[in-house]
C-alpha cells in the first residue's frame, strides 16, 4: 500500500510541478524570443525596404551577409508582410528576394508534405510570395483532400492571376463544401471581367453545385455584359439556378432585365419569385409596380415580404402603391403593406399631416389614417396617439382609433 | 463476525468504493482533456488559415437570426444589443424578446434604439404566451423587439423562433457580449457540413474584470475577486477540456444557452424549447439528439473552441448558489426525462458514454463526493482508516483535480492565450490549487441541495443580481463588476 501511495502522490505532484514549469517556462521562452525578434527586426527591416526600393542588387548583398536561421525567419516575415502592401516593382523585388533566399522552393516542397496544415501554410505563402512558377503546384493543390489546403490554393491562384489559375479555379467551383465554394467564387469574382467570361463559357460543363457557384460569381462581379446570359438562365431547368440568376440581375441593376423578372414573379418555384421581387426593388424601375402589387397576394410569405419591401424602395410611386394596397381584399397583402409603411416611417410622416395648416394635407392624412386603421395597422398610430408631442395630433389620432359608436336601434 | 466488524467492513468497503470512484471520475476527465488537446491544436492550426475576413464580407454567407431573451436586464441589455449591432456579418437580424420585464428593460431599449411599435405578423409555429407588441427601429432596420407577457426563458425563445426569418438562428443571453467574428466562426460548421450540422456552440468566458467599451471587450484581465476567478478556471476546464472532448466523441450534451447556433427547422420540428425545465439549453440539445437518432438522420452537434461569448459571472456566493442549484435541477430533470437513452446502444456514444457520464458523475457525483469526504475523514479520525489510505484518497480526489485544473490552464496557454499578463497566469496557477480545496466541494454542496429540491418538486430561476459590464473611462457610467 505504502509503495502505491508514495508512487501516486509523488507521481501526481511531479506531473503537477512539471506542468506548471512547462507553462511558466514556455511563456517566458516565447516572450523572450518575441522580444529578441522585435529587436532584430528593427535592424533588418530598413535594409529590406531599402532593397525593395532600389533598382538592382541582390537581397543577400542588402543584408550584408548570409542571414542566420533566426534572421532568415525574420527576413521572411518582413518580406511577406510588405509584399501584401506594395505593388509593381517593389513587389517584384520582394518576390525575387523570397525566391533568391530559397523560400519559394521550400514552400513548393512543403506543398507535398504529409501534414495538411503544412501544405495549407505553403499554399498560402506561395500566393503571398507572388511565385508564378508555382501555379501548376497550386492547381494540383486544388484537388487536395483537405479543404484548408484547397482554400489556400484558391486564394493564392487568385493573387497570382493568369489564365491557368482561372481554369483551375473554375474546376474547383464544383466543391460541395459551401465555405470553400464561397471563397473560390469570391476569388474568381475578384479576378476581373476576363475571369467572369471564362466562368460563363465553362457553365455548361459544370455540375449542379458548380453552376450555382458560377451564378454567384457573376452576381458578385456584376458585369453589365452578362445580362443577356443571365436572362437566359432565368429559363434554366433548376429552380435554384433561376433564383440565383434573378438575384444576380438585381445586383447588376440593368433595367433591361425588368420584363423577364416580371415573368419570373409568376415562376412555379417560390424562391425564384422571392428573388425576382427583391431584384425588381433593387433595379428601381417604376414599371415594376403593378406586378409587384400582384406579388403581394402570393401564397408564400417570403415573396410577399420581398415584394412589399421592393415597393417601399421604389420611391413615392411605390409608397402610393403600398397605400392603395391597404384597401385590398387580401389580408396578407394588407398586412405586408402595413409593415413596410411603418418600417419606412411613412405612417409617422402621413399622420403628422393631420394637424397641418393646409386643409388639403389634413384631408390626405385623414384618408390615409382611416385606410390604415381599416387595414388593421394600428400599432404605430396607437403609440403616436399616446406619445406624440403635439396635443392636437394625439387627440385626432385617438378619435380615429376609437371604436365606431354602435347605434342603439341596431342592438334591438 | 460481530456487528462492529461488519460496520468496519462496510466503512472500509465504502471508502474503497469512493477511492475508485474518484480515480475513475478524474481519469474520465483526463481522457476528455487528452481528446481536447488534439482537437484544440487542430482547430488552432485551421483557424490560422481561415479566411474569416473575406467570408464575412461575402454576400453568399448564410443569413442568421440572433435571438436575445431578456427578463429584467436593464443594466446590460442595451450594451448587449449594441455589441450585436456591431457584429461583422453579411446578413442578419436581431430579435430581442422582452419577457415580461418589470424593470426599465423595455423603455431603455425604446430610447436607445428609437423603437416604434409595428404591425409585424406573428406566426405561431410554436405556441407561446401572449405577445403584447412588436417594435422595430427606423435607425436599425435589422432590429426587432418583441414585448410579451412573462412566460420564462423557453417561452421567450420560442416567441423569437416564431419571428425569426432565417434558417439558422443564434441564441445569446441578454447579459453576454459576443466578439465581432464569433458569429461567423460558429456558423462555419454549418457551411462546411450543410446537411449534417444542426447545432454549434462557442466558448463562454467570464467578463468580470475585463474592460468593456461600447459593447466590446477592449481589455482582458482576470477579476480581482476570488469567486469570479474560480469560475474563470472552472469555465476553462468545462469548455476547453470538457466540451471539446465530447464534441470529438460526437456526443456533446449541451450547448450553452449563452451562445449557440441552431438550425431553426429541426428545433421547430421538436416543438421548440421546453417550458418544463430549468435548463432549456441542455434539454434542447438532448431532445435534438434523440429526435435525429430516432429519425435515423445523419447529424452533428459541434463545439467550436474559439468563438468567444463574454458573460458576467455571479460575484456573490448566494447568487452562485442559486445559479448552480438551477443548473443542477435542470440536469437532473433532463436526465430523468430522457432516461431511456441511458446505456441504450441505439443512441451510440450518446447512450453509452456521455449519458452514463452525466448520470454517474455530473448528477450523482456531488452526493458521492461529499459523502465520501465525510465518511473517509470520519473513519480516519475514528482510527478505522490508516493514514496511507487517507492520503491516497486525498491524492485521487484533490491532487488529481489540481492536475486537471493546471492541465486546462496549459491548454489555454498553448492555444488561445486570452490572458496575456504574467500576473494573470500566476493567479490562474494558484487558483488551480485553491479551486480543488474548497470551491469544488462547495459547488457539490449546492448541487446536493438542488437534488434535494428536485425531490421536493421545487423549481424556478432565482434572481440574478447584475452589476453591469465594467465600462472604459469614457464609456457610460456603469459600476464595476469586480
Amino acid at each position: 500500500m505504502s509503495v502505491i501511495l508514495i508512487a501516486t502522490i509523488v507521481g501526481l505532484a511531479a506531473v503537477f510541478l512539471g506542468l506548471t514549469t512547462v507553462i511558466v517556462a514556455g511563456k517566458a521562452w516565447r516572450e523572450a524570443g518575441e522580444a529578441r525578434d522585435r529587436t532584430r527586426r528593427q535592424f533588418l527591416e530598413p535594409r529590406i525596404l531599402a532593397y525593395a526600393q532600389a533598382e538592382d542588387g541582390s537581397i543577400r548583398a542588402a543584408l550584408g551577409r548570409t542571414p542566420s536561421a533566426r534572421d532568415r525567419r525574420i527576413v521572411e516575415a518582413v518580406l511577406l508582410d510588405h509584399a501584401q502592401r506594395v505593388r509593381g516593382a517593389a513587389f517584384e523585388r520582394m518576390s525575387r528576394a523570397l525566391d533568391e533566399l530559397g523560400f519559394v522552393e521550400r514552400y513548393r516542397a512543403a506543398l507535398r508534405s504529409a501534414r495538411s496544415w503544412r501544405r495549407a501554410w505553403a499554399a498560402e505563402q506561395l500566393g503571398l510570395a507572388g511565385a508564378r512558377r508555382a501555379v501548376p503546384d497550386l492547381a494540383a493543390a486544388l484537388r487536395d483532400p483537405m479543404i484548408d489546403v484547397r482554400m489556400r490554393a484558391a486564394k493564392s491562384l487568385g493573387l497570382l492571376g493568369g489564365a491557368g489559375s482561372v481554369r483551375e479555379l473554375i474546376g474547383a467551383l464544383d466543391e460541395p463544401n459551401r465555405w470553400s465554394s464561397i471563397r473560390v467564387a469570391d476569388v474568381l469574382a475578384g479576378m476581373g471581367k476576363g475571369a467572369v467570361q471564362e466562368v460563363i463559357a465553362a457553365y455548361p460543363s459544370l455540375g449542379a453545385i458548380g453552376r450555382l457557384a458560377a451564378l454567384d460569381v457573376v452576381g458578385r462581379a456584376r458585369p453589365l455584359a452578362a445580362v443577356p446570359w443571365l436572362l437566359e438562365r432565368l429559363g434554366d431547368a433548376a429552380p435554384d439556378a433561376r433564383a440565383r440568376a434573378a438575384h444576380a440581375l438585381g445586383a447588376i441593376g440593368d433595367p433591361r432585365a425588368v420584363p423577364a423578372l416580371e415573368t419570373a414573379l409568376r415562376d412555379s418555384a417560390w424562391p425564384v419569385r422571392a428573388m425576382a421581387a427583391k431584384a425588381l426593388g433593387r433595379i428601381g424601375e417604376p414599371e415594376a409596380i403593378p406586378p409587384l402589387r400582384r406579388a403581394l397576394r402570393d401564397p408564400e410569405w417570403w415573396v410577399r415580404s420581398n415584394a412589399a419591401h421592393a415597393l417601399g424602395a421604389l420611391g413615392e410611386a411605390g409608397t402610393t402603391a403600398l397605400e392603395e394596397v391597404l384597401d385590398s381584399t387580401d389580408r396578407y397583402a394588407r398586412s405586408q403593406a402595413v409593415v413596410v409603411l411603418e418600417e419606412r416611417g411613412v405612417v409617422d410622416a402621413r399622420a403628422g399631416g393631420l394637424v397641418s395648416d393646409h386643409a388639403a394635407e389634413r384631408h390626405v392624412a385623414a384618408v390615409f389614417v382611416r385606410r390604415l386603421v381599416a387595414a388593421g395597422g394600428t400599432e404605430r398610430l396607437a403609440e403616436l396617439a399616446a406619445d406624440a408631442t403635439d396635443l392636437a395630433l394625439r387627440e385626432q389620432l385617438r378619435a380615429h382609433l376609437a371604436p365606431a359608436p354602435t347605434s342603439v336601434e341596431g342592438r334591438s | 463476525m460481530s456487528w462492529i466488524d461488519l460496520l468496519a467492513w462496510m466503512i472500509s468497503a465504502f471508502n474503497h468504493f469512493v477511492l475508485v470512484y474518484f480515480l475513475v471520475l478524474n481519469t474520465s476527465y483526463l481522457a476528455l482533456f487528452l481528446l481536447s488537446l488534439g482537437a484544440v491544436f487542430r482547430f488552432v492550426r485551421r483557424t490560422f488559415f481561415s479566411d474569416y475576413r473575406q467570408i464575412l464580407q461575402s454576400e453568399m454567407t448564410w443569413p442568421i437570426s440572433v435571438l436575445v431573451a431578456a427578463h429584467n436586464e436593464e443594466t446590460t441589455l442595451v450594451d448587449t444589443v449594441r455589441s450585436l449591432l456591431m457584429v461583422i456579418y453579411s446578413e442578419f437580424e436581431i430579435v430581442v424578446i422582452n419577457d415580461g420585464s418589470t424593470d426599465r428593460t423595455l423603455p431603455r431599449l425604446v430610447d436607445a434604439f428609437a423603437l416604434t411599435r409595428m404591425d409585424r405578423p406573428y406566426r405561431q409555429a410554436i405556441a407561446t404566451g401572449r405577445v403584447r407588441a412588436i417594435y422595430g427601429s427606423l435607425d436599425h432596420p435589422h432590429l426587432i423587439v418583441v414585448d410579451k407577457e412573462r412566460g420564462g426563458k423557453s417561452d421567450a425563445l420560442n416567441a423569437g423562433l416564431n419571428l425569426a426569418r432565417y434558417p439558422l438562428y443564434c441564441s445569446i443571453d441578454a447579459d453576454s457580449i459576443i466578439e465581432d467574428n464569433a458569429l461567423l466562426r460558429v456558423v462555419k460548421p454549418f457551411m462546411e457540413h450543410p446537411t449534417e450540422t444542426i447545432a454549434a456552440g462557442g466558448i463562454v468566458r467570464i467578463v468580470n474584470g475585463c474592460e468593456v467599451k461600447d459593447g466590446r471587450v477592449v481589455r482582458i484581465e482576470l477579476p480581482d475577486a476570488y469567486l469570479p476567478i474560480l469560475q474563470v478556471l472552472e469555465y476553462l476546464r468545462a469548455f476547453l477540456s470538457g466540451r471539446v472532448g465530447w464534441s470529438v466523441l460526437r456526443s456533446l450534451l449541451i450547448i450553452s444557452g449563452a451562445f449557440g447556433v441552431y438550425r431553426r427547422a429541426e428545433v421547430v420540428e421538436i416543438g421548440g424549447y421546453s417550458r418544463d425545465t430549468d435548463t432549456e439549453d441542455l434539454d434542447l440539445v438532448v431532445r435534438l439528439h434523440r429526435h435525429m437518432r430516432r429519425k435515423g438522420r445523419k447529424y452533428r452537434v459541434v463545439f467550436v473552441p474559439d468563438p468567444v461569448c463574454w458573460t458576467e459571472a455571479p460575484a456573490t456566493l448566494s447568487v452562485l448558489r442559486r445559479q448552480r442549484a438551477r443548473w443542477h435541477r435542470g440536469l437532473v430533470r433532463t436526465l430523468w426525462d430522457n432516461r431511456g437513452v441511458l446505456f441504450n446502444p441505439r443512441y451510440g456514444t450518446l447512450g453509452m458514454l456521455s449519458f452514463p457520464h452525466a448520470f454517474l458523475f455530473e448528477m450523482l457525483g456531488p452526493f458521492v463526493e461529499i459523502l465520501g469526504y465525510i465518511v473517509v475523514a470520519s473513519a480516519f479520525l475514528l482510527g478505522l482508516l490508516n493514514a496511507e489510505f487517507f492520503l491516497l484518497f486525498l491524492a485521487a480526489s484533490v491532487l488529481y483535480g489540481i492536475f486537471l485544473s493546471v492541465a486546462a490552464v496549459l491548454l489555454e496557454e498553448m492555444s488561445f492565450r486570452r490572458y496575456p499578463g504574467w500576473i494573470d497566469l500566476c493567479k490562474l496557477l494558484v487558483f488551480s490549487v485553491v479551486e480543488n480545496l474548497g470551491y469544488r466541494q462547495l459547488l457539490s454542496l449546492f448541487k446536493i441541495k438542488a437534488l434535494w429540491d428536485v425531490l421536493l418538486g421545487r423549481r424556478g430561476w432565482g434572481r440574478m443580481e447584475r452589476a453591469g459590464f465594467q465600462q472604459a473611462p469614457d464609456g457610460a457610467t456603469v459600476s464595476a463588476a469586480r
